[in-house]
């Protein structure tokens, strides 16, 4: 592994592949008409968006995604905001597919709840050889946020994967920011201790195997 | 409880891991976090061409109309505007309805507003009778339809099967009539669009006004008691288009 590197060009990847002002200028763009700029919305925002989805529902996460995306096409020229609003904005409304998802879940009987489960289970079949490792390295992740408090969890992924800011996340998840900081907090140690309890003692450990 | 290895992360830890700036210590959890947030993979944008769609038939329809007014209004709205509109195509077209007359593609003055008549008219499964109340709704889907179809043949080949399977297209099925009906629907759609208009250039000029004179042909033309050519280049209603 490359610790350094992958966490600069790894954590904000959103933001550094396509850095802020670009995007701002793409949300005016779009809303102008612009299918490039709409592109290049959904390819900085859907990657984030799909595995936060992941998180919630698991094997819906591209239905729910793709209902949400159609929402934001509608719905684009009425946005108000620069990059990072935007970003919110696709989130919240995802959030709230997600979670109209759930409640039609709870709704039907006999359906397990195997978001983790069908997280783990996920091939990665359109990853070339290459990126395998790194594939599975990502799905290893976010089954083992997913099996974190909701809230918690939740509180993560906006942060680190959505790469909302603290004020933004507590928008997206209408709560105070100081519970949602406290909540990531929360989160960041308990993550630490399933790393310590599946034994992972080098980076380069963590596999599927070890996660389940 | 905490192994002393972890003692490190108190809050300000946290809060650098959390928005991805440097820390030292804590590299499980660093890497943790950064495969989460890794790059993006390519079966993560699969979706991206029924988002583009949605986003291209929303600028195809009226925008405005469809932001401010209720779906109930905008219906109505459409129907009055369908209604003024008949004289007036009637005066402008009367050399298109003659020859649509002749072609027995009689377009619905209803069909207007938001998209090419010529497919709705054209590709309505039930042809309404003239006589009978113009169909609304049938105004409405075409463009998203044909943004649906543009999707839908722009994917893949293998990807055919599992992209039908998104909510996304939900609606083309329903409108084709089946998901076996999709790719013929889709082919006939697309082959009877007008100049194949490109996604650069969508029709978003005026769109509460609908061209009547468009549907069968220039209003500059003559009418034509026996009409020998279809009214578009690739619209002869017989062909059988392969995209």
């Amino acid at each position: 592994m490359r610790p350094g590197a992958k966490i600069v060009a790894g954590q904000r990847w959103s933001s550094d592949s396509v850095p802020a002002p670009d995007l701002a200028a793409a949300v005016a763009a779009a809303q102008g008409g612009s299918e490039e700029a709409f592109r290049l919305l959904y390819r900085a925002v859907q990657p984030g968006l799909l595995r936060y989805l992941r998180v919630l529902v698991g094997a819906e996460a591209e239905d729910v995604a793709a209902e949400a995306w159609l929402q934001v096409a509608r719905d684009l020229a009425t946005f108000r905001g620069d990059a990072d609003g935007f970003r919110g904005w696709v989130t919240t409304i995802a959030r709230h597919r997600a979670l109209d998802q759930l409640r039609q879940r709870r709704r039907r009987p006999a359906v397990v709840d195997a978001a983790a489960d069908a997280l783990v289970e996920l091939p990665g079949a359109a990853d070339t050889a290459g990126s395998a490792a790194e594939a599975v390295a990502t799905d290893a992740a976010l089954a083992l946020i997913a099996r974190l408090p909701p809230d918690q969890a939740e509180a993560v992924l906006l942060r680190v994967v959505m790469g909302l800011d603290v004020a933004a996340a507590a928008r997206v998840l209408g709560k105070r920011p100081g519970a949602v900081r406290t909540a990531a907090y929360r989160g960041l140690r308990r993550l630490a201790k399933y790393l310590e309890q599946a034994g992972v003692t080098d980076s380069g450990d963590l596999t599927l195997r070890e996660v389940r | 409880m905490s192994p002393r290895r972890f003692r490190r992360i108190d809050r300000k830890t946290a809060e650098r891991l959390l928005s991805g700036q440097p820390v030292s210590g804590s590299d499980n959890l660093r890497e943790l976090l950064a495969a989460a947030a890794a790059p993006p993979r390519a079966g993560e944008l699969s979706g991206e061409q029924i988002a583009v769609a949605a986003f291209r038939a929303a600028h195809l329809t009226p925008a405005r109309q469809q932001r401010r007014r209720p779906v109930l209004k905008s219906t109505l709205a459409t129907l009055l505007t369908a209604k003024i509109l008949v004289p007036a195509a009637a005066v402008a077209a009367v050399g298109g309805i003659a020859t649509a007359a002749a072609t027995g593609t009689l377009p619905l003055p209803g069909h207007a507003p938001a998209d090419s008549p010529t497919i709705s008219a054209t590709h309505v499964p039930s042809p309404a009778p003239p006589g009978s109340e113009p169909a609304s709704e049938a105004a409405t889907p075409s463009p998203s339809l044909v943004g649906l179809c543009r999707a839908y043949t722009a994917g893949a080949g293998s990807e055919h099967g599992k992209a039908l399977d998104s909510p996304a297209f939900t609606v083309l099925i329903t409108a084709a009539g089946g998901k076996d009906q999709v790719p013929g629907y889709c082919a006939d759609l697309l082959s009877d669009q007008p100049g194949n208009p490109s996604p650069g250039t969508p029709p978003t000029g005026t769109p509460e006004t609908p061209r009547p004179a468009h549907p069968t042909g220039p209003p500059a033309t003559p009418p034509a008691s026996r009409p020998t050519q279809p009214p578009h280049p690739t619209g002869a209603p017989t062909t059988l288009p392969t995209h």
